[in-house]
């Protein structure tokens, strides 16, 4: 192995502090080895909620209307209710702006922004993964 | 939920969090490259630098190019980053 990488996306910093700390001890029982440690950050992205649903997937059907928002992301989504992990997002949307949920397996027009969230009407339905 | 296309562009790169993170990271000893996704412009990465700061000046910063906007931005992100992933 010549490069440890961590990303973020999957866990905080804190979270992942555990990890780093291992790899430490490893590289230091290892000194004769060469080893990179590359951290990567979650960048601009926003995570869904778990699903309550046993399949770990949510499937949003087209032409329904969805809320998506934050301040709950403990909380299961369901397919009329998105929960993310951020809660500002909706001050950086704009009206039929286009949403792409799970890299495309949804894709959803914003139709009305208020101060938890957005307002979603699906053109395109789809399964979409949890925590994606 | 990927934000892609480069359609949220606008979107601000960093939350308060990933400020902490990065304060955090800076202190983390053994860390040797810090990857970046969704760049769109060579100053995030100097706001990324200030904020690791002198603890963590020995970390190089790989920008991810993996929107449009960093495609058309590309020579200002490679002029301020140690490192450009595609």
């Amino acid at each position: 192995m010549t490069t440890c990488r961590l990303n973020l996306s999957h866990g905080s910093l804190k979270e992942n502090l555990k990890l780093i700390s291992n790899y430490r001890q490893a590289r230091r029982l290892r000194p004769h080895k060469n080893c990179a440690f590359l951290l990567e950050l979650k960048g601009r992205e926003i995570r869904i909620s778990h699903s309550a649903d046993k399949s770990k997937t949510i499937r949003v059907r087209t032409g329904s209307t969805v809320a998506m928002f934050g301040g709950e992301f403990k909380t299961a989504s369901d397919p009329t209710n998105l929960r993310v992990n951020n809660e500002s997002f909706q001050r950086y949307m704009k009206p039929n702006e286009v949403v792409y949920i799970d890299d495309g397996k949804a894709i959803g027009i914003v139709i009305q922004i208020n101060e938890n969230g957005v307002l979603l009407e699906i053109k395109q339905g789809g399964t979409i993964r949890e925590n994606c | 939920m990927r934000l892609i296309n480069g359609k949220h562009s606008h979107f601000p790169i960093f939350n308060e969090q990933d400020i902490a993170d990065l304060t955090e990271i800076s202190k983390v000893q053994m860390i040797d490259f810090l990857a970046v996704p969704f760049v769109s412009h060579g100053d995030e990465i100097n706001v990324i630098r200030k904020t690791l700061g002198v603890n963590g000046s020995q970390i190089k910063i790989l920008a991810k190019i993996d929107s449009m906007p960093g495609v058309e931005k590309f020579d200002d992100i490679l002029e301020e980053a140690d490192g450009i992933i595609f």
